[in-house]
């Protein structure tokens, strides 16, 4: 073996371990990126698992297919790549900027070529792979963009890892039955059911949410479900309503009182624990004054809907009484055990009222409220509620009611024909449904309205521009009429957000569209 | 060479005769080769690229067109290497008038003393080491191919002899692009013909300011003839010499197929616009021009960067364009830059 010869064979094997270590750098980084990938995919699918089984399905597959093609590649790369004193020579002028001097080198010897020119060449390329230093040509070292690539996944990792799991109205959403604003619905409704305290309304919330939760229930039940579990919420704000209106008039029968006119406030206030924390400040009292006496009384009945304001009445009585000291005491104790437990009742409204704040926005857009009717709220709060035969608007204590929700249909064109369209204030009338789709959106209303007065000025002005020598192009007339659409439409968003919100030219528009808004008023 | 290289104590020449002999060589190549370079400059302003094609042509046993607009200096240039080279040099100047015997020579009836009269051949102005064809395009095809055969063949037939033409053979013949009118363009397959084509670019201001400084004053520049007949054959031996290994050839055989459309190896470019591509003739081109470019840059081997920095010359003229890239205004220089970037080196 000549010198040369020896010299070249040493170096490219040099550098031929320097690359088979490097490529397994590079084989290492991209199988621990593949497991990276496998883990990042368990967890995701882990993550959204649970809530979307569906959805699960569609990620599953394309995961697998991929993994395994990566996998594939990823062998094919290990098992074909090219390794050799040929690939080394080739990879030293690159990275040496050798300009093919070894590479040429190792086909002459290779090829066995002989003359004087290729000795020399021989000798030259001998001198400068000796000079060579294969951990300086190819540094161990990821590339780049893998190495970054690695860094992102482990953090998409780290991210997902420590993610909360999804909500199952996520899966509910992703099932398709219902639309978002139900599927918005539905997370309010869950949480409210999370929030209020047990009762027959909310058993029945529970039981319409997990229907509504189970993907694999049809769109029908669902749909049931999601109206069972409206009632629920329509029966606990009513018992929330009955509940304020126990203690209002609590406080009516309390005003006066000896002693409990701060206590009768705090209930007209609706605040039923402030009331328990003075009675039973006055129970304090009561008792220190009753210490040296005797009680004979017996203890008051069980409190309850009725045994609360009998009770108060009691404790009421006894304060002035020293040989009813006992009894007074005890009809103090359940009066203050049932304020607690309407406060509490109270605090669970208040958390109704606002799930239903929330729930009511899309309900609004989707279907006909079924509020409080005229002949309910009368009932519970004992007022006369007689509506005004024109508006159908009560008046009534603490304001006038509304009665969009108990407008009745009338039958004929007049009130002589047909009845009015007021409803008894007594009665459940149904309320007048909306147009819905019939009716012509306000939107579409107010742009229309641009358009067809842009129309209009078109034609006036092309009534004003004709004369024997111009005639507008059919391009022209088109743009001056988008123009002074466009005009209008400016205009009007301009004066709209200057003023009142609604610019003049639409108020009427606006106005003729909310008093039509009903089939009834067509 | 890269930070990878640690630098080089002595170099591991000179201790074998044979190695020592082939180090000469390519210094004495190389020695000359600038040396004619410089004594050229020292007439012509810019047009280095140029100088070095033309020794290259003349180097590799080629013959090189050169194109450029009227007054660049086409003919200076030739005019003054051949003053540079000691060789013998002729001019003909191309008219349609022009007659083949006019430039090979032809056979006249010569009385001697005794009134004897015999056939002899009178020869013509091919018969000199550098032929200046000025304005080749002007000459009708008949003369046009009476000296491109002349250029293939080394030799001359006339009145059923062949004349060999003295070595070295050199050929420059120049090219007007500008006035098509009156011209016969030369066939694509006599073309083929020419080694190199070169374009002659119009020169900088600091060039033409050059130009003036150097050709206004009383006395023009004076160049010395710095190499003879022998020199210049022994250097084309040596650049004849340089080994390519089969990797690199693959290199240019890869270039040329990327421009034939009909293959695989084509590029989209090619495939678009080409409508026959390179010869055989262009690899070889590639190949010798590569081999003179190593040697001028100090190697015993032809690397990629040596085909790449000839490819444009070798390739120009051997590339037949189609009707859509006349339509596109579409190059074979800017076809030849697509197959640069696209055909990868051998690794």
């Amino acid at each position: 073996m000549t010198p040369e010869r020896e010299a070249i064979g040493r170096a490219l094997t040099r550098i031929e371990r320097r690359l088979l270590l490097n490529h397994a750098v590079y084989a290492a980084s991209l199988i621990a990126g593949l497991a990276v990938l496998a883990l990042l995919t368990w967890r995701a699918l882990r993550w959204i698992g649970e809530s979307a089984p569906v959805a699960v399905a569609l990620v599953t597959v394309p995961a697998i297919v991929c993994a395994t093609g990566l996998m594939f590649l990823l062998l094919r790369f290990l098992l074909t790549r090219e390794a050799g004193p040929a690939r080394a020579a080739g990879e030293a002028d690159t990275r040496a900027a050798l300009k093919n001097e070894l590479a040429s080198a190792y086909w002459f010897l290779h090829a066995g070529a002989r003359s004087e020119w290729i000795a020399a060449q021989l000798r030259r390329a001998a001198h400068t792979a000796s000079r060579l230093e294969a951990a300086r040509l190819i540094p161990l070292r990821l590339p780049l963009t893998s190495g970054a690539a690695l860094a992102v996944a482990v953090a998409a990792l780290a991210v997902l890892w420590f993610a909360p799991p999804l909500a199952p109205a996520s899966a509910l959403a992703q099932s398709g039955l219902l639309s978002a604003e139900e599927v918005a619905q539905v997370q309010a409704l869950r949480e409210l059911a999370e929030a209020v305290p047990d009762s027959e309304a909310a058993r029945r919330l529970e039981a319409a949410l997990r229907t509504l939760e189970d993907a694999a229930a049809p769109a029908d039940a669902q749909r049931r479900a999601l109206a069972q579990a409206n009632d629920a919420v329509q029966q606990m704000r009513l018992e929330a309503a009955s509940t304020r209106e126990r203690l209002q008039r609590l406080s009516e029968a309390l005003r006066g009182q000896v002693g409990m006119d701060q206590v009768a406030e705090a209930l007209a206030r609706g605040e039923a624990k402030a009331a328990a924390q003075l009675l039973a400040q006055l129970q304090a009292q009561a008792a220190q004054t009753a210490r040296a006496e005797t009680s004979k009384t017996e203890p008051a009945e069980s409190a309850g809907d009725r045994g609360l304001e009998q009770a108060l009445q009691e404790a009421t009585a006894a304060t002035g009484a020293t040989d009813d000291a006992g009894a007074a005491e005890l009809a103090r104790q359940a009066a203050v055990d049932r304020l607690k437990e309407i406060a509490r009742e109270l605090e669970a409204a208040a958390v109704v009222n606002e799930a239903w704040q929330r729930v009511r926005g899309p309900q609004l857009t989707a279907g006909q409220p079924q509020g409080l009717s005229a002949s309910r709220f009368a009932e519970q709060t004992g007022a006369p509620s007689t509506p005004s035969p024109g508006s159908g608007e009560t008046p009534m204590e603490g304001g006038t009611m509304f009665r969009a929700a108990a407008v009745a249909e009338g039958d004929g064109r007049t009130e002589q024909e047909g009845g009015t369209r007021a409803g008894d204030a007594l009665g459940d009338a149904p309320a007048d449904p909306l147009l819905g789709t019939q009716g012509e959106r306000l939107e579409a209303q107010l742009r229309k309205q641009g358009i067809t007065g842009g129309e209009q000025d078109g034609d006036e002005d092309q009534e004003q521009n004709k004369s024997w020598y111009y005639a507008q192009s059919q391009q022209q007339k088109a743009l001056a009429r988008l123009r002074k659409v466009q005009a209008a439409g400016r205009f009007a968003a301009a004066e709209g957000e200057a003023g009142e919100g609604i610019s003049i030219q639409h108020r009427q528009i606006v106005k003729d569209y909310f008093m039509n808004l009903r089939e009834g008023a067509r | 060479m890269s930070a990878a290289v640690t630098p080089s104590g002595t170099n591991p020449s000179h201790t074998d005769p044979s190695h020592a002999d082939v180090e000469r060589q390519i210094e004495r190549f190389r020695r000359n080769f600038n040396v004619v370079r410089e004594e050229v400059s020292r007439v012509i302003v810019g047009n280095e690229d140029n100088i070095v094609g033309i020794m290259t042509c003349l180097l590799a046993r080629g013959h090189v067109l050169l194109e450029g607009i009227p007054g660049i200096g086409k003919t200076k240039l030739v005019q003054t290497l051949a003053d540079v080279l000691h060789l013998k040099f002729s001019r003909i100047q191309f008219t349609p008038d022009l007659m083949p015997g006019d430039i090979i020579g032809s056979t006249v009836v010569r009385e001697n003393d005794a009134g004897r009269k015999s056939m002899e051949f009178q020869r013509g102005p091919i018969f000199a080491n550098l032929v200046l064809a000025d304005e080749v395009n002007r000459a009708t095809p008949k003369t046009q191919s009476a000296l491109l055969e002349a250029m293939q063949e080394n030799s001359v037939s006339a009145g059923g002899h062949t004349h060999p033409l003295e070595q070295p053979f050199f050929v420059l013949a120049t090219m007007n692009p500008l006035e098509m009118e009156g011209t016969y363009p030369l066939p694509e397959a006599q073309l083929d013909r020419f080694f190199f084509k070169l374009k002659l670019g119009f020169p900088s201001a600091d060039g033409l300011h050059e130009i003036i400084d150097r050709t206004t004053r009383q006395q023009e520049p004076h160049v010395d003839r710095v190499l003879d007949q022998g020199e210049v054959l022994e250097m084309r031996e040596t650049a004849r010499a340089v080994p390519v290994a089969r990797p690199i050839q693959q290199y240019a055989i890869d270039i040329t197929l990327a421009t034939h459309p009909e293959t695989e190896r084509a590029t989209q470019m090619a495939r678009r616009f080409v409508r026959f591509g390179a010869s055989p003739r262009g690899t070889q081109a590639l190949i010798l021009g590569a081999k003179v470019n190593a040697l001028l840059n100090d190697r015993l081997h032809v690397a990629c960067e040596d085909i790449r920095t000839v490819a444009l010359n070798a390739l120009r003229h051997r590339l037949l364009l189609n009707f859509d890239a006349e339509a596109e205004r579409v190059d074979s220089d800017a076809i030849l830059d697509d197959v640069l970037e696209r055909v990868a080196e051998p690794r």
